[in-house]
């Protein structure tokens, strides 16, 4: 235990060394303190008294604004919403009043739309979504089938699961599957619209030992057809090892690169394509061998744009390529999440403090938002129960009032 | 050590507040900079704290006490910075030189220590850095002696796994 002291003590003092307090720090917060009033006692509590009346006013009259001017009270988590509006950016979270219930909310927090099924979705049933929610998949259910839908016109079309020998990502625009069939001998990429086959494919020449293989471990971590690109990523026991930036119109590998075992973690990429983050496997808590550090780098042309501390990964990058989702300490179940935000220009981290277990989170399309649900730490179960918190929207950060189920 | 002067908190002035409060104003800071780990704010921190001490000085009714009960405030302070500037705490990126790659035993466990609960961290920070008995760590951290003898053995073991409890 003393040997543990010592070398405690020893790490607090590096991390003191660097900024010791002022000389005039005594001097000059004694002296601002002594120069702010004391209030009396019966002042005080007198002040006490006042606010909390005023509070419980300015309570009362807010709440019977909120039930005259919509439903349902605030106190009565989520209900019925209505038809969801086409033309505005959502995302889904699970009604926990009503099971079967979809609550679709805007980037405002606002709840916007109600998506109910007849029954309770089971256990293995796993929503989807676009990335503007125009269109869900429900995925998991009976015999393998994936299920799209579209929750204002109730388009609904069942995609067989023998048709399933590819790889699929949501097109970042929502209106398209980005594909990729590896039935062939050679890997071809294409694009279709949900539940029907692609219309044209082109072939992608990976590295014909990846093909042959057998071991798949590829997947998008982008589909662009505005910008005509796609972002194939191959993991290998949870390390990626490989990444490809593809043309989509013709199938042609723009820039590839090759990472060591175990010197990643993790790559994702932007929505439409531009930017991918490499994050070092030392976020993943691994000593060595691991990247020297986390970097977020153009597709492009490979040009580094941020480098940060290879014990933070990338989980996402924001839709408008302005900021990136991180987390600060490996993401893992059971453990207390610390999030933060990366702004790419300045290369600050702006750093979270919650206390739960982060569950999942959503990128707002074409903008800087993230929403991030919340759960309590360890919670297992496969909907659990959640908070959402929205950052860097228009409106103010914060909890949303409601606890809602994950999709 | 210094004698206390004051024996009437209520009407503490400036001087006495200075006696009183004033040596731990350093522990304070370095208590708020453990928590928050940004120099400014954690001299915000001890600001606040101070202040709240200057306003609140008649409920320390044992001067004895005024550091666990100094740091105390400055540990809700922080906490209450944290909870109010969810999105404001601003923290340069620290990239590692590739020669840290090599693993020694002391960068491991600063890692490992950046890395605990906050509250563990506060922890062993008071008992290990500052060198505060288990009686005032658990007045800052709102615990029994024995409550917080038992915080700071499992974050150590945290740090440790196969630490045995003395």
């Amino acid at each position: 235990m003393d040997d543990l002291r010592s070398e405690i003590r020893a790490a607090f003092e590096r991390e003191q060394a660097g900024h010791p307090p002022a000389i005039s720090l005594r001097h000059e917060v004694v002296r601002a303190a002594a120069r702010q009033p004391r209030r009396g006692m019966n002042l005080q509590w007198l002040a006490v008294a006042a606010t909390i009346l005023i509070g419980v006013l300015v309570v009362v009259s807010l709440m019977s604004t909120r039930i005259a001017g919509r439903a349902p009270a605030p106190s009565q988590p989520v209900g019925d919403y209505g038809t969801p509006p086409a033309g505005v950016a959502l995302f889904y979270v699970g009604d926990p009043k009503h099971p079967g219930w979809y609550v679709a909310l805007d980037w405002k927090g606002e709840p916007r739309g109600t998506l109910k099924f007849a029954a309770a979705a089971p256990e293995t049933t796993k929503l989807g979504q676009a990335p503007d929610g125009s269109e869900l998949a429900v995925s998991g259910g009976k015999g393998g089938y994936t299920t799209f839908i579209d929750p204002v016109h109730k388009l609904i079309v069942s995609q067989d699961p023998s048709q399933l020998q590819s790889i699929q990502m949501w097109s970042e625009d929502s209106r398209q599957l980005c594909t990729l069939d590896f039935k062939t001998p050679n890997w071809e990429i294409g694009l279709a619209s949900p539940g029907t086959a692609p219309s044209k494919l082109h072939t992608v020449a990976l590295d014909p030992t990846i093909v042959r293989s057998g071991v798949i471990g590829v997947g998008f971590a982008a589909c662009s057809p505005r910008n005509d690109r796609a972002i194939l990523v191959r993991s290998v026991f949870g390390y990626a090892s490989y990444e490809w930036v593809v043309q989509l119109s013709d199938g042609r590998i723009l820039s590839q690169r090759k990472f060591d075992a175990n010197m990643l973690s993790g790559i994702v990429a932007s929505g439409d394509g531009s930017l991918i983050a490499e994050s070092s496997a030392k976020a993943d808590g691994q000593i060595a061998p691991a990247a020297p550090s986390t970097i977020v780098r153009r597709s492009s042309d490979g040009a580094v744009v941020a480098t940060i501390n290879p014990s933070y990964a990338v989980l996402a990058l924001s839709g408008d390529n302005s900021v990136a989702l991180i987390t600060t300490t490996p993401w893992a179940s059971g453990v207390r999440s610390n999030i933060g935000v990366l702004d790419l220009a300045s290369g600050t981290v702006f750093e979270s403090t919650e206390n739960g277990e982060l569950s999942s989170f959503l990128v707002e399309p074409g903008a800087k938002a993230f929403a991030l649900l919340w759960k309590e730490v360890g919670d297992q179960s496969a909907h659990p129960r959640v908070r959402v918190y929205l950052i860097g929207t228009a409106a103010s950060d914060g909890f949303l009032p409601y606890q809602y189920l994950q999709p | 050590m210094q004698q206390l002067v004051v024996t009437t908190p209520e009407r503490a002035s400036e001087a006495d507040f200075d006696a009183l409060i004033g040596p731990h104003l350093e522990a304070g800071y370095r208590t708020a900079l453990a928590i928050l780990r940004d120099p400014d704010e954690a001299h915000d921190a001890v600001q606040e704290a101070a202040v709240k001490a200057w306003r609140r000085i008649r409920q320390l009714h044992d001067p004895g006490s005024a550091r666990a009960w100094f740091l105390a405030i400055v540990a809700n302070q922080c906490r209450s910075m944290r909870r109010t500037r969810w999105w404001s705490v601003v923290r340069l990126p620290a990239v590692e030189p590739p020669a840290e790659d090599f693993v020694t035993e002391a960068p491991d466990l600063a890692r490992a220590l950046a890395r605990l609960p906050r509250e563990d961290r506060l922890a062993l920070f008071l008992h290990f850095y500052l060198d505060l008995p288990l009686d005032e760590v658990g007045t800052v951290l709102g615990l029994s002696p024995a409550g917080a003898k038992t915080r700071v053995y499992r974050a150590a073991r945290k740090l440790r796994p196969d630490l045995e409890m003395s």
